[in-house]
């Protein structure tokens, strides 16, 4: 049980991230080290539990997506504090790895960044490819690190077939069964999801993160 | 005025910056000062501000927000930047008095102020919604094309040409980009309306070469060419052809000003200013002589939520005081046709861009997300409505307004989806079934119940 002060400290951390006072966050992390809180503690209790907060903000529709990712900022900040002062110590397990893009020939990101800085503050690795990616390079990412979830944008009724593309470019390398692939975007619907045997829509970004944290938990994974 | 080549020159010689970096160490903090500098405060109790000063600081603030951050583009990595004088000029010598249509069916875009008497300009259509084949297309367009109030009609996009789902950047788009021009040329022709203009040219682009393609084969001087933004405020070689394009070929531009709200630009206060920034970015970056403002939420799409219609309600006020140029307001809506919910949302959008001081482009229904489900009912409804609200206040529109949302706001999250075209109407006579009908007769009478009076009479009786 931590004592009073390590409470107010990590209360005063978490605060920062719900008032969106983020300058604030690496300034609190370093007075936590100076008063020799253990690092897994100011991560876990501070830094983790701050952005889940702001993730629940965000779902609440309390805030928008400046807030959400200048706290994944300031998060990433603060975990360059800590990360050089946890070697041997079990570092936190995300809950997944996801590759997340939007698809060729797409230029929209605003939907894209929002799904992938909520899978963020959820405790996924999220690596993001940006936009107008090509459907080899969906797969080729997703091998290379071993991801669990490949998570496809698209917006435009005419990029949406790219969508297809990256199922069908993982059905020829013969990998379709070792990835979850959630589709989502403004054009797409769960009808579509199903046409192109895609194992998920997210007609939200909150679902998004639903859906991967929904498969994660299924003991048998694909 | 700037040339395309001095901003072609400033996108190639400008700040290096990464987009990153630019979201959030430029864009993001200097719509928050501003907001905070400006006194920008939402009032979800007023969805249609009355309140002249706040408009003018709103436009204040959408001023110092496009110098602040300037427009950068992606595919050099580099910033555009404007000096103040660059605005004052490109607000000095926008073009003025643009005509959309031919012959009779010509019309002038009027340059409107809040509660103006000028009658708005209605771009009536589908607005880039989807639909699955040719005969959905031309039935519906033609629909479109008759309706009375159209001073130019809005063609749905294609998603298949013979039955091929169209990718974009393929021939493909090529193929549907050219289509759409001649169906909608060929559905106006057959509503009676040959030299109606269209205000979305080549609804089916999305690459510059299906713009190009679209333009060159089959569109007229006389239509609008859409150009729209990249979130927010960036561009790129792709829509930078674009205008060098229709430029070249004297084509008049209606370039878009749109934020999403919930995202960059934050809250209402933010996509207020980012709306009045974009009208610099519209002017010198797109060469647009037509705007097209909206607000779309970040959540349920709709342009038609409380806040979205405050933001852009006050970002018309705040353009329509300053700017001789016209605006057309657009966006999509969250339910689908043949339903009470579609009309309200329409309606309430309508009312609010033409109080504010614009017209109206009447956009998609069922988040244009559901290929079909679209109808002329609710462009139509909204023409009427935006008719019988000129000549009223700001203060009264937004009362009726507060009605409204009380009908719908609660649905948003779970919008009914309706019925397809050709499920809601008789695609040989273009004629709503009975549901659509008594759909549209219930919002007249309930729109009369709250104080409305319609100009015309029913068009489905």
């Amino acid at each position: 049980m931590p004592d009073a002060k390590t409470r107010e400290l990590l209360s005063e951390i978490v605060a920062a991230f719900t008032s969106a006072d983020f300058d604030q966050i690496p300034e609190l992390v370093r007075k936590g080290l100076g008063a020799r809180l253990e690092p897994h503690v100011l991560l876990n209790d501070g830094l983790v539990a701050g952005i889940r907060e702001v993730g629940e903000q965000f779902r609440r529709g309390e805030v928008y997506l400046p807030e959400m990712m200048l706290a994944a900022e300031a998060w990433q900040e603060g975990m360059n504090l800590l990360e050089p002062l946890m070697a041997g110590q079990p570092a936190q397990q995300a809950k997944g790895k996801v590759v997340i893009g939007t698809v060729k020939g797409d230029i929209h990101s605003l939907g894209k960044n929002i799904v992938s800085t909520l899978l963020k503050t959820a405790g996924f690795e999220v690596y993001d490819l940006g936009v107008d990616v090509p459907a080899s390079k969906f797969v080729a990412r997703a091998l290379e690190t071993h991801a669990d979830i490949i998570a496809v944008c698209a917006l435009m009724t005419t990029t949406m077939p790219q969508q297809k593309e990256v199922i069908e470019h993982l059905f020829a390398a013969n990998k379709r069964e070792d990835f979850f692939v959630m589709v989502g975007g403004a054009c797409t619907t769960e009808e579509w999801a199903t046409q192109i045997k895609a194992d998920a829509y997210g007609a939200t970004a909150a679902d998004a993160v639903s859906l991967a944290e929904g498969y994660m938990k299924k003991p048998q994974r694909s | 005025m700037l040339t395309n080549l001095e901003i072609y020159r400033r996108a190639t010689t400008g700040e290096i910056c990464t987009e990153k970096d630019f979201d959030l160490k430029r864009f993001v903090p200097a719509v928050r000062s501003l907001v905070k500098k400006y006194g920008i405060k939402y009032d979800p109790n007023t969805p249609v501000p009355s309140d002249d000063d706040l408009a003018d600081r709103a436009w204040q603030a959408g001023i110092e927000l496009f110098l602040q951050t300037g427009v950068y583009c992606v595919d050099t990595e580099r910033i555009i930047r404007f000096e103040p004088i660059e605005l004052d000029q490109a607000l000095a010598h926008a073009p003025r008095d643009v005509v959309v249509g031919t012959g009779q069916h010509a019309r002038h875009i009027p340059v409107r102020r809040p509660e103006s008497k000028t009658p708005p300009f209605f771009s009536l259509g589908a607005c880039g919604g989807p639909v699955s084949n040719d005969e959905v297309f031309m039935s519906l367009t033609q629909a479109y094309a008759e309706l009375p109030y159209a001073d130019a009609v809005a063609s749905p996009a294609m998603t298949h040409v013979d039955g091929l789902q169209i990718v974009a950047g393929s021939p493909l788009e090529i193929e549907g980009c050219i289509r759409t021009v001649l169906m909608t040329r060929e559905a106006t022709r057959r509503a009676n309306r040959f030299g109606l203009g269209i205000a979305n040219t080549v609804a089916t682009g999305v690459c510059s070469q299906g713009h190009i393609a679209g333009n060159a084969v089959a569109a007229d001087q006389c239509d609008l060419m859409e150009i729209d933004s990249i979130a927010e405020m960036k561009t790129d070689f792709d829509g930078m052809s674009k205008v060098a394009y229709m430029q070249a070929q004297g084509r008049t531009i209606l370039g878009g000003t749109g934020v999403v709200l919930g995202g960059y630009a934050g809250g209402p206060e933010g996509s207020a200013i980012a709306i009045c920034a974009y009208h610099f970015y519209a002017l010198l970056v797109r060469r647009a002589s037509v705007l097209h403002p909206y607000a779309s939420h970040f959540r349920f799409q709709s342009v038609a939520c409380r806040d979205t219609i405050w933001a852009c309600s006050l970002a018309i006020q705040a353009t329509a005081r300053h700017s001789d140029v016209p605006m057309i307001s657009t966006g999509v809506y969250s339910a689908g046709p043949a339903t009470g919910m579609s009309l309200y949302e329409e309606a309430a959008m309508s009312a609010s861009c033409v109080v504010s001081g614009g017209s109206v482009e009447v956009g998609p229904t069922a988040n244009a997300t559901h290929p079909d489900y679209l109808s002329p009912v609710e462009p139509l409804f909204a023409a009427e409505v935006g008719r019988a609200v000129v000549r009223m206040s700001r203060k009264d529109v937004n009362g009726l307004i507060v009605k409204l949302l009380d009908k719908y706001e609660g649905q948003l999250e779970n919008p009914p989806l309706g019925q397809r075209y050709q499920d809601c109407f008789d695609m040989a006579s273009r004629q709503p079934n009975a549901d659509a009908r008594e759909h549209y007769k219930r919002a007249r009478a309930a729109l009369r119940d709250m104080g409305l009076e319609f100009k015309d009479p029913p068009f489905y009786s």
